[in-house]
């Protein structure tokens, strides 16, 4: 009877040798969200044994066998083998060697945004659907959000209350490195595609004919995954896996992004001319032929914001959607939603998969042949349409939330100083920081024009040719006008170093300035208001005091607040763009026919 | 919801019933008094016998059907549970299913019953 091998594919962040294999294990044996001690009742596979924990192997693996051997059924299972992929370390090592500061990785990418979205298009339509302009401002909003992030939102926190951030901080950084390794460093990306390459093939060497290879991947893994898929397709039948579950996968998120900025009119047949493409990787397949099917589940979490349900059409630009339907069981990818419509789970969704036992962890037992059924025979918790719906009122919930607090948070900063200067009067200042969007723009205006250069992908050129009448842009040129004036406007130098330590400390300084501003302005009201001037050494005692200590964290809070404020209100937006009917000019949006020339792989 | 149908568990069925812990052994009474029949497999024609899945198909609880009289003399089914199996790959249609569920409950009682 075959077997079964399962390798996992882990997401973003650190993952240490085998914790990936065993996490999995461990998910599928108890309940991992307890904090007691397993009870054998939660073992969702009591019918099957572990036999072997081959650590030291290449892949290691562990192997799960029948209690007792079931009989013989063509789809039968007689063993499992769990493997794992992990290319944590090494992406680590990736980035430690050519470390990318991550400032000038999201001003880079606002500024690029930016350059996309002011090029002219017709009939910009994509296999998305939904209005491509609209959703590219809602793009734009989110990249200023993550252009204040780095030093004006979480830097000042980071240094501040760095004993109780630094996990939050460290995991943020993380996550952009990650995605940047694969998605803009071709080291990085061909290194993690030849790892995946090696492993799937020492696996795909011990299977014997019957055997099935199942892919299971989480979130960046799920972009890796589907980059291996498209590329052995038509050329590597025998590496094909037979079933490929994703789960939390940003598959949708990054093509749509990949289209945007690297192709006209969101037309993947006419790539934007000259090489300074943003995005390294090319997830298409090399040649035509025929594809074998594959069984493709991908799973989606209410409130998770990396997910997407993305179309078939998506999976591989370069062929039309005769093409990719053959390549799918049933002609297309299942699309299954879970998850708890949550408030609490905003965000945290997103690494919440195998913890649903009732939903996911049903489609990979099964997917696994561990439980008997088809995995796509599971249902969902609820449809397309109510999930939508659900993450639609759960995030209005969140972002009145986030207001709130982050209103509840700006007074009694102001309270406090108030207090300590003895005039209530301060608190009339709370008001002007009653608009989120007017503070992250605030911070993000002043990011863009202090970083806001030229980089690798984006010459000078291409700055100037922005328009000075919009809000993203305005401080890009203003700088470049700035520079050009004192003859210091040049393009990137590919192969210089970039500005050494010190300098980078005296931006990050200036950085902090709108921000320190920001703070000063309740300050300055206090004092005039109460006459009372204290000196710097005075207001540096104050600052060390509670009270002081406990307006700072205010502060932040309120800051933060802000930013997931406009983070939360663009996921709405976005949502609501792609419920609306496209604009006559994508209405026609359909999976491109392939070119006539295969590209290079 | 019961399903009104009087379910018997014998003596086998409960030692096995009684080594899960609490939660499993509510779970399955719970959900087989529901519906018996809820996606029941008939994996032995001749005797009358099926199995059904329980708890996330994690086990199967092994049933046949019988007759009991009541004092007005008519006749009523019960349903008789011999065993509760974690047991794997349970295909309709299998042709070695029932030697599998004999084997199974062989295993599941050390030996100490056979089906």
């Amino acid at each position: 009877m075959p077997s079964v091998h399962l390798l996992t594919v882990h997401g973003v962040g650190r993952h240490h040798h085998l914790s990936n294999l065993l996490r999995t294990y461990q998910t599928i044996r108890a309940n991992l969200t307890s904090v007691e001690a397993p009870s054998p009742g939660e073992d969702q596979i009591p019918g099957w044994r572990l036999t072997r924990f081959e650590e030291g192997e290449s892949p290691p693996f562990l192997k799960l066998e029948p209690r007792v051997e079931p009989p013989w059924a063509p789809d039968g299972t007689n063993a499992v083998y769990l493997y794992e992929v992990n290319y944590s370390d090494f992406a680590g090592v990736v980035r430690q060697n050519h470390p990318i500061n991550l400032t000038a990785l999201l001003v880079g990418l606002d500024l690029v945004v930016c350059a996309a979205r002011q090029r002219p298009r017709e009939n910009a339509s994509s296999v998305f659907g939904g209005d491509t302009a609209r959703l590219a401002h809602c793009l734009q909003r989110v990249s200023g959000v993550l252009t204040a992030g780095t030093v004006p939102i979480i830097g000042l926190p980071s240094i501040v209350f760095r004993n109780y951030v630094g996990t939050f901080v460290a995991t943020f950084t993380r996550f952009f490195e990650d995605v940047a390794t694969f998605a803009l460093d071709k080291n990085g990306e061909q290194l993690i595609s030849s790892h995946l390459d090696r492993t799937v093939a020492s696996i795909v060497s011990a299977m014997r004919p019957g055997d099935r290879l199942v892919l299971a991947a989480h979130s960046l893994g799920s972009v890796v995954v589907h980059n291996f898929v498209v590329r052995q397709w038509t050329v590597a039948p025998e590496k094909v896996p037979d079933t490929v579950v994703t789960f939390g996968s940003p598959i949708g998120l990054l093509v749509w992004i990949w289209l945007f900025l690297d192709f006209e009119d969101m037309d993947f047949s006419r790539q934007v001319a000259g090489g300074d493409h943003y995005f390294c990787w090319n997830p298409v397949s090399p040649g035509t032929g025929a594809r074998p099917p594959v069984s493709w589940i991908n799973v989606v979490n209410c409130v998770d914001p990396i997910a997407t349900a993305f179309p078939e059409a998506a999976l591989d630009l370069w062929a039309n959607g005769p093409e990719i339907a053959s390549g799918l069981k049933n002609g297309a990818i299942t699309q299954r939603f879970f998850g708890p419509a949550k408030i609490t789970r905003v965000g945290g969704a997103h690494t919440e998969y195998l913890n649903d036992k009732a939903g996911f962890l049903q489609i990979l037992l099964r997917a696994a042949g561990l439980l008997s059924g088809a995995p796509d025979a599971v249902g969902d918790l609820r449809s397309r349409d109510g999930h939508r719906a659900a993450t639609l009122s759960v995030l209005r919930t969140t972002q009145w939330g986030l207001l709130a607090v982050a209103l509840a948070m700006i007074a009694v900063y102001c309270g406090i100083i108030g207090w300590r200067f003895g005039s209530r009067g301060t608190l009339w200042v709370a008001p002007f920081f009653a608009w989120p969007a007017l503070t992250i723009s605030t911070l993000a205006f002043f990011q863009r024009l202090m970083l806001g250069g030229p980089t690798k992908r984006i010459p000078t050129e291409l700055i100037r040719e922005m328009n000075w009448w919009d809000g993203a842009s305005f401080p890009y040129r203003l700088r470049e006008k700035l520079l050009s004036m004192i003859g210091r406007s040049r393009d990137v130098d590919p192969m210089a170093s970039s500005a050494g330590g010190f300098l980078r400390l005296l931006v990050n300084l200036i950085s902090f300035i709108p921000t320190g501003l920001a703070m000063t302005i309740p300050v300055a009201v206090a004092v005039w208001l109460s006459g009372k001037s204290p000196t710097v050494r005075q207001a540096w005692e104050q600052l060390w005091t509670f009270p002081g200590l406990l307006a700072f964290a205010c502060f932040m809070v309120y800051v933060i607040c802000c930013a997931a404020h406009e983070l939360v209100r663009s996921w709405r937006q976005v949502l609501r763009i792609l419920e609306a009917p496209a604009p006559a000019a994508a209405a026609s949006a359909l999976p491109h026919a392939a070119p006539p020339t295969p590209p290079s792989p | 919801m019961a399903s009104g149908i009087k379910v018997i568990w014998e003596d086998l069925a409960l030692k096995l019933l009684n080594d899960r812990d609490r939660y499993t052994r509510q779970a399955i009474q719970d959900e087989f008094r529901r519906d018996p029949r809820n996606e029941a497999i008939e994996y032995d024609t001749e005797q009358g016998a099926f199995l059904t899945p329980v708890a996330n198909k994690r086990f199967y609880v092994v049933w046949y059907q019988a007759d009991t009289h009541s004092r007005s003399g008519t006749a009523e089914p019960v349903v008789m549970v011999r065993a509760v199996l974690p047991l794997t790959n349970v295909n309709p249609g299998s042709p070695g299913l029932k030697e599998y569920v004999e084997r199974a409950v062989k295993a599941e009682s050390k030996g100490e019953f056979a089906s």
